[in-house]
């Protein structure tokens, strides 16, 4: 199959992960930049191709080990629910039959310094006090 | 809390240990019986063997076999076992291949417990039908 076009998702503006946790999306049109992080992966399949990667941001928390096995998990979890609502309510995506992968966390962090654009979104998840930036890449092109 | 919740056994199926635990927890907060739970559909089909549970509540995307296989085996080998199918992802598509699968039902995540509930509550009903 032979790509039409990238393509742009749109954002969604607050997700209730959990009663006491929320993943917002941010309007801060400040440069990004991060080395402390760790990310997931989804890959997708079907009518697109392409990937997204969601960094959590840890830039100067330090987190207990109890608060780690807390926070992986959840960071995961609510990447898979805000990916799985964008695919399913932007006006195009949603019309396409797309596969997503299991999420592959990677606790390997990457130096992050980008300006924002099309394709980057910026989310704050709030919980326990904390709130932690998530930058998300996306790179999804259609197939025709 | 409704007494005759205990009386229906289920079996959670995902591979997200956070949502299989939320999951259970919002199930025995509300009284249901869970009598097992799994990552993989492979480990699901086995407790489902054993067990015998009247509702399988199973996430769409695991590695290997996804929850509609598993729905799909579920609904040829155990036809007296109903599923819920959960998912992030709700497309018209995506609900129906489910239901065509043989869910008896689909809620998207994140999960509201009262949906839960309303779904267990109403295959509950169907279970005391087919006794």
């Amino acid at each position: 199959m032979e790509v039409s076009h990238e393509m742009s998702v749109k954002n969604i503006k607050e997700i209730k992960i959990l009663s006491n946790v929320r993943l917002i999306y941010s309007g801060d049109l400040n440069p990004i930049y991060s080395k402390e992080n760790l990310h997931v992966k989804f890959v997708l399949s079907g009518q697109v191709r392409g990937g997204i990667i969601c960094y959590l941001c840890l830039d100067g928390l330090e987190l207990s080990p109890v608060e780690k096995n807390f926070i992986y998990p959840l960071f995961t979890e609510s990447m898979n629910i805000l990916i799985g609502k964008q695919i399913s309510t932007d006006p195009e995506l949603g019309t396409l039959k797309i596969k997503v992968s299991p999420p592959k966390l990677s606790m390997i962090s990457k130096e992050i310094n980008s300006t924002l654009k099309s394709t980057i979104q910026k989310y704050d998840l709030e919980f326990d006090g904390y709130i932690c930036p998530v930058i998300i890449e996306y790179s999804i092109e259609a197939l025709n | 809390m409704n007494e005759n919740h205990a009386e229906l056994n289920v079996v959670v199926v995902d591979d997200s240990d956070f949502s299989r635990t939320l999951i259970i927890k919002m199930l025995r907060d509300a009284g249901f019986n869970v009598v097992g739970d799994a990552a993989n559909a492979t480990h699901a089909l086995q407790i489902i063997s054993d067990k015998k549970p009247h509702v399988v509540i199973t996430d769409i995307v695991m590695p290997e076999i996804s929850g509609i296989e598993l729905t799909e085996n579920i609904n040829k080998n155990f036809n007296d076992v109903f599923v819920i199918v959960i998912s992030s992802l709700s497309q018209e598509h995506v609900v129906l291949e489910a239901i065509g699968a043989g869910a008896a039902d689909f809620l998207s995540k994140p999960i509201n417990q009262q949906q839960l509930i309303d779904s267990m509550e109403k295959i509950m009903v169907q279970v005391k039908k087919n006794l």
